[in-house]
């Protein structure tokens, strides 16, 4: 099960996972594969234990620019993503990428507790993100683009039964309330459960499964519109 | 069971996180509501989509970037032991002078138990680490030591229009900073590994540098009685 999950693997792992029953009493009446965090984005990266995170962590508020890189090898393509689905720029998600690593790796010393460096690197991670939406919208209020002085705003058009949901899926996200797209993204994109994500948002786990059905529901709503579903 | 219930329900189903009990009543409501059926179908349909959605790589420049980053706010904050600043800024308090003294005395005597318990029998790992921390406090001292200069050529530039009894509290301030600098100077020419008295250095520096700055904003603004306050 941890395997799939680096950031969950840690030693902790008891106390992290909130979606790991699999209940099959019967069968649905529409297809419905009871999925959990386990089959998504983690398993592309490896697992890395408690124990080799303590001491890269250690070495890296001595100092050490070696542990540093490697955690950051660990977790920038969770990070780059989550950066991504904020920003639908690359340029934009790695320059927030590197203001995340500049802020955790300056900031290490505020971390007591090894296990709780990932929720708190994510905390990091998503207040960065949500303070580059202000200044963006900010920006945007104060400037109104080409396209829109044109009337040609362009409107993405789908064949109404795609297989791959994955770019309906992307524009459907990118429409969501910050808060309902940090927690769509981390649990249903990136695999993370409600415990991991109340910890990383500072929210409880019935306020995590709240706004995830919320997410979904408003996805919905946009891909009937859109006729994709 | 209410279509509303269900829809949440149904979320929880998903993630297979529904107690059995729940499930049968569930199961009863969806056997019954079209709906409802649908809703399954659609975020069964999202919850999938979800894992297909690519997982992007960031360019491989961008750790190189991050490590600047890191160096510069590193350099940016040379004082990064906080308990080391909150006891040197007590010193330079405006009733400060018994601290002063009192401080001194600590700082002598503090460096020459750290100097008996820091002993040679440490190992590698901390030899590196110590001698990156001394490279990083010897940088931040340099800065120090240059901004002191600049800042004593501008002062000195003033001194002679200063108004008298300023000018007695700022010698006597600033005699005090240098007794304590030069204290901690002695330690570190017999004990270069001793960090703590040289946070203490760099934290005397810094007031020093905030003295002379003070200083130069007081003289421009001329009140004395604000000066009095300030020190």
């Amino acid at each position: 099960m941890n395997a799939c999950c680096p950031a969950l693997s840690l030693a902790t792992w008891p106390l992290l996972r909130d979606n790991i029953l699999t209940v099959g009493l019967f069968s649905f009446p529409a297809a419905l594969p009871q999925m959990t965090a386990d089959d998504r984005d983690w398993r592309k990266t490896p697992s890395m234990p408690l124990a080799a995170l303590s001491t890269l962590i250690k070495r890296s508020k001595e100092g050490d620019e070696g542990a540093m890189e490697k955690i950051y090898e660990q977790y920038k393509r969770p990070l780059f993503n989550l950066a991504y689905r904020y920003t639908f720029d690359r340029l934009a998600a790695e320059d927030l990428l590197q203001d995340i690593f500049v802020k955790v790796f300056s900031h290490l010393g505020e971390v007591n507790r090894d296990e709780t460096f990932v929720a708190w690197m994510y905390r990091i991670g998503i207040n960065t993100c949500y303070s580059y939406l202000r200044s963006r919208r900010g920006r945007e209020a104060r400037s109104v683009s080409l396209s829109e002085i044109e009337g040609k705003k362009e409107e993405a058009v789908y064949d109404g039964h795609e297989e791959n949901l994955a770019g309906p899926l992307e524009e459907a996200t990118r429409e969501l309330p910050e808060k309902l797209r940090a927690v769509f993204t981390l649990h249903d994109v990136q695999g993370h459960t409600h415990e991991e994500i109340g910890r990383m948002l500072g929210v409880t786990v019935g306020t995590s499964k709240s706004q995830l059905f919320k997410a979904r529901m408003r996805i919905r709503g946009f891909l009937k519109e859109k006729k994709v579903l | 069971m209410k279509c509303a219930t269900a829809q949440e329900l149904i979320s929880d189903r998903l993630d297979g996180a529904l107690a059995p009990d729940r499930e049968a009543e569930l199961k009863a409501h969806l056997e019954g509501c079209r709906d409802c059926r649908e809703l399954v179908r659609d975020l069964a349909s999202i919850v999938r989509g979800a894992k297909d959605v690519p997982s992007l790589e960031p360019s491989a420049a961008i750790w190189s970037r991050i490590a600047a980053g890191v160096k510069e706010a590193q350099k940016a904050a040379p004082a990064a032991v906080p308990e080391w600043r909150r006891g040197l800024e007590r010193l330079w308090s405006p009733a400060g002078w018994g601290y002063a003294a009192a401080a001194l005395l600590l700082l002598v005597v503090g460096g020459f138990i750290f100097r008996q318990v820091q002993g040679p029998a440490a190992g590698k790992e901390k030899g590196r680490s110590v001698e990156f921390t001394v490279a990083k406090l010897q940088e931040a001292q340099g800065y120090y030591e240059k901004a002191i200069q600049a800042l004593n050529d501008a002062v000195e530039s003033q001194e002679a229009g200063m108004d008298p009894r300023l000018a007695e509290v700022f010698k006597r301030n600033l005699a005090a900073m240098d007794e304590t600098i030069q204290a901690c100077r002695q330690i570190i020419q017999q004990d270069p590994d001793n960090l703590t008295v040289r946070a203490y250095l760099l934290t005397a520096y810094r007031e020093k540098v905030n003295f002379l700055e003070e200083m130069m904003g007081a003289e421009r603004s001329a009140l004395p009685d604000r000066h009095e306050t300030t020190l």
